[in-house]
């Protein structure tokens, strides 16, 4: 809003400002008409001095422009005959209208260079004439002003002086017959005694001129050309006598100027004849206009009697000559004495001449200076009077500038003072900001923390089960439903070689960094136990591999199983873990050593525990967060709880593993109501449900260890084979695979150099065919060997290994066991 | 088993007859250990009467070949049977060998 006001008030100022300023240059626009006219009075009144004082107060005054005032000047001072003044002050006028576009000072811009041009014409400064005359012509002529007076007199000078110079110049005659056609276009628009005059004027120079440079034929076209425009005058203005009188006379005498000088004598005598008889040639005008013809014609007597009749009449009026009038008269004079050959005479026109001529020079000097320093004095004024008004130009102008600056300045204050405010407030509205941001900030880090920790979590669990149709010996089912804020419990389980490995944990801490610790468990897991079948030697290398990289003392507590399928045999190791139960004939704790958590300390060595499970029990299995779970209270669920839903489902017969958890599940949920879920819940429930097959065949050999042995091998295998009615190709793939097995026990179960014994039992049930063989060597398990690369190219392909993989291919499934110091490997064929 | 080593139209040729079990491969390797040295001349091991190989015979053939291999010899194994060809291919050996 401040904005607007403070705007408007500068825009005031400032236009004010530069009104002023341009009120006091006196560049006025437009001349008062009224102001014109008194000049124009005193000027037609002859009075020199008021229109000189008029021109100068008036254009003070601001009624007049400069160049009206500067024109009047010179028009007065040349009436004064101060023809230097008059020079001067025309020039001056010139130069301040030359690049004018008003009207005004146009008009004063044509008149000024027309006066001043027939001045200089007058007194033969032709080359100055032409070179004042001509730029004007061309200005005029560019902003179209080509058909004033003043420019059609500008044309006749400018074309006179041209041909003065060069006769034959065409540029010359052009300028000059357009002068005239302008005159006429002139006289035909308005057939008015001014046109007509100022066209007379026109023609009588350009008729003059040519008389004078001697183009008599051109002299007498014009001359003939005044003839009629007299004429027509006559008819129309009848009554003007004086001037048709003076003109018909000059007329008359230019014609008979151009006769004579064309050689026809008797038409310009009678020409001079006709002139003496208007008043006209009786005047001092007319004497002069007179002589140029009796100079031309040679008639001296005459010329000499009028020069005497004018001196005669210059000495009444006269005081002094100047040396216009010498030039005029004396010398004129004094040439035509000479052409008469009056020596005396002549003479004596010589003496006078020199008498004067002293004075005169001095007299001219005197004037030039008187005129100098008029015009000198003059141009000071103006010198003057243009530095004060440039000094009033430059007060407004500073004026100007300072209100300004004041506004500007009270505005930037006004802005300075509004913006701190706003700075303020927008340094509030930031720390504000910035607290909320960092507040989203760590609330979006905590929240994206989580997800990426429960995706960790979740991505590492295993997801299907077996079904009932895909495994005969176990069932199994696992959920983990994690807490709000990701608490790092996992389980794991898969099958290899007919045993399950299996585990479950929970880590310490929450969040990314438990996720994270519980991924790296997993696959340590994992990649440990496919290389070793015994729980112990699994946890104690976990903890050794977890503990060397666990630089943020973590640690997890873990529970590793490794169940034998065929014999439901289970091997299991605990760390810190809470022990599982056993669903079976009765509900109760599987027996466990506490050990320590692995990561804990690289160097423990983890005790290894074993128990036999039955047909039909199930080991339960489950994680703080199933005995922690809290109600609104902060109750805890509670091993009581467990085993009470245990016996409930016990008794329900409903203790297959899904149905177990479901139980287990609702009964959490019902005990903690709504309170939330501080801990992740995990259980696994894994039920041995192998049914011992009745044994349909037995057959079984001892060898020693010694490859040569193979043969007998052979034999007990193709009888193993035709009883089971095997087809070629399968009892190929048995007599290898067997072969294979058994030769590798032979290689390594016993030392080097040892005899030793090894058991082959073949054992066929109604599903599959089975071949055990069984050494008392040291334990060595041939199904941890690291796999073969069978597209290894021949140079890289080691010798190693090779026996165990054909195994693999051949027999459907492969099974060590250690069991009361025997080596058990169990081969199997399924029939169905 | 029958080991029996010859040369064949500029080429060298093993011919096994039997059954190369572990128990046979001792002796069998002793009796191939000649192809070893062979030089400018390619190896056939014909295997035609081949009823049976363990992977004691395979490591015979995969020696012989890992040794003659940088001579530019190329060792192929001609005429076996079904049983033969499924423990090369289990093996990967039909990979490393060449067949005729």
């Amino acid at each position: 809003m401040k904005l607007w006001v403070l705007a408007a008030i500068l825009t005031i100022c400032g236009t004010t400002g530069l009104m002023f300023t341009s009120c006091q240059s006196g560049a006025r626009k437009s001349s008062s008409p009224e102001a014109t006219d008194m000049i124009t009075a005193a000027s037609k009144a002859k009075d020199n001095e008021r229109v000189l004082s008029l021109a100068d107060s008036l254009e003070k005054a601001g009624k007049i422009s400069k160049g009206e005032s500067y024109y009047w000047q010179g028009h007065a001072h040349y009436q004064m005959g101060q023809r230097e003044q008059a020079k001067s002050l025309w020039q001056e006028a010139i130069k301040v209208t030359e690049n004018s576009t008003d009207a005004n000072d146009l008009v004063y811009y044509a008149k000024s260079a027309s006066y001043l041009t027939s001045q200089l014409c007058r007194y033969a400064e032709y080359a100055a004439a032409l070179y004042t005359a001509l730029p004007v012509i061309n200005r005029l002529e560019k902003i179209e002003c080509d058909t004033t007076c003043d420019y059609t007199n500008l044309l006749v000078f400018a074309g006179c002086c041209k041909a003065y110079f060069d006769k034959k110049d065409s540029t010359a005659t052009d300028m000059l017959e357009r002068a005239y056609r302008l005159h006429t276009d002139r006289i035909r628009q308005n057939a008015s005694k001014k046109a007509y005059r100022d066209a007379m004027v026109g023609i009588i120079n350009i008729a003059y001129i040519w008389n004078y440079v001697r183009g008599y034929e051109e002299g007498l076209t014009w001359t003939e050309r005044m003839g009629d425009l007299m004429k027509e005058y006559k008819t129309l203005f009848a009554d003007d006598e004086n001037y048709i009188d003076k003109q018909w006379a000059r007329y008359l005498i230019f014609y008979a100027t151009s006769l004579e000088g064309m050689g026809r004598h008797d038409e310009a005598e009678r020409a001079y004849g006709e002139y003496l008889q208007t008043r006209f040639s009786n005047t001092r005008e007319g004497w002069t206009d007179a002589n140029d013809y009796l100079t031309v014609a040679n008639r001296w007597e005459e010329a000499a009697d009028n020069y005497s009749s004018i001196l005669e009449y210059l000495q009444k009026d006269l005081s002094v000559y100047s040396l216009d009038n010498i030039q005029r008269y004396l010398l004129k004079k004094y040439r035509s004495h000479q052409m008469l050959d009056q020596e005396e005479l002549a003479n004596m026109t010589a003496r006078q001449i020199c008498e004067v001529l002293d004075s005169a020079i001095t007299n001219n000097r005197h004037l030039d200076a008187s005129e100098l320093q008029s015009i000198h004095e003059r141009d000071m004024e103006i010198v003057k009077a243009e530095a004060s008004s440039a000094r009033q130009r430059q007060i407004y102008t500073g004026l100007v500038v300072a209100i300004l600056i004041i506004a500007f300045t009270i505005y930037t204050v006004f802005r300075h003072r509004a913006n701190l405010k706003l700075r303020k407030a927008h340094e509030e509205l930031k720390v504000a900001y910035d607290q909320l941001e960092e507040t989203t900030a760590q609330k979006a880090a905590i929240e994206s923390d989580l997800r990426i920790a429960s995706g960790i979590q979740m991505g590492m669990l295993p997801e299907k089960f077996p079904t009932r149709a895909e495994r005969d010996d176990v069932q199994l089912y696992a959920s983990l439903t994690p807490a709000k804020e990701v608490g790092g419990d996992l389980f794991d389980f898969y099958f290899r070689d007919e045993k399950l490995f299996f585990c479950i944990g929970d880590v310490s801490g929450k969040g990314v960094p438990a996720s994270l610790f519980m991924a790296v468990t997993r696959s340590t897991f994992r990649t440990i136990s496919a290389h070793e079948s015994m729980p112990d030697r699994i946890v104690t290398i976990m903890n050794k591999t977890i503990a060397d990289m666990n630089k943020n003392h973590m640690f997890v507590t873990l529970f590793v199983g490794v169940l034998d399928l065929p014999t439901g045999r289970l091997r299991y190791c605990n760390a810190g873990h809470d022990a599982p139960l056993l669903v079976g004939a009765g509900i109760g704790e599987l027996p466990c050593d506490s050990n320590i958590p692995v990561g804990f300390m690289p160097t423990w060595k983890y005790s290894l525990q074993e128990a036999q499970i039955f047909t039909g029990t199930t080991i339960f299995l489950f994680t703080d967060g199933l005995t922690e779970a809290m109600d609104a209270d902060n109750a805890q669920f509670q091993m009581e709880r467990i085993n009470d839903v245990a016996s409930r489902a016990l008794a329900n017969q409903q203790q297959e593993p899904h149905q177990l958890i479901d139980q287990m599940t609702d009964a959490v949920h019902q005990f903690v109501g709504d309170a939330e879920q501080s801990d992740d819940l995990t259980m696994m429930a894994i039920q041995y449900i192998r049914e011992q097959s009745d044994v349909l065949m037995r057959k079984n050999i001892v060898l020693a260890n010694d490859t040569k042995e193979v043969p007998k091998l052979q034999t007990l295998v193709d009888e193993v084979c035709e009883a089971m009615e095997f087809d070629e190709k399968t009892s190929m793939q048995m007599r290898i695979a067997i072969e294979e097995a058994v030769v590798n026990v032979m290689d390594y179960a016993y030392p080097p150099g040892q005899r030793g014994e090894v058991t082959i039992e073949a054992t066929s049930t109604d599903g599959c065919l089975k071949f055990t063989i069984i050494d008392s060597g040291k334990p060595f398990d041939p199904t941890v060997q690291a796999a073969v690369d069978t597209s290894l190219p021949a140079r890289e392909r080691r010798i190693g290994g090779l026996g165990i993989h054909i195994v693999r291919q051949m027999m459907d499934s492969i099974n060590y066991e250690r069991m009361d110091n025997l080596n058990v490997l169990t081969l199997k064929k399924n029939l169905k | 088993m029958k080991t029996t080593i010859q040369e064949q139209d500029g080429n060298v040729v093993a011919i096994l007859e039997g059954s190369l079990d572990t128990a046979a491969a001792a002796e069998t390797e002793k009796a191939m250990d000649p192809l070893n040295d062979v030089e400018g001349k390619d190896i056939i091991i014909d295997c035609t009467d081949l009823e049976y190989i363990s992977s004691a015979g395979l490591r015979i053939f995969l020696g012989i070949l890992q040794n003659v291999e940088e001579k530019g010899v190329h060792v192929y194994i001609k005429g076996v049977n079904a049983a033969v060809n499924d423990i090369f291919i289990i093996t990967g050996f039909s990979n490393i060998f060449e067949f005729i």
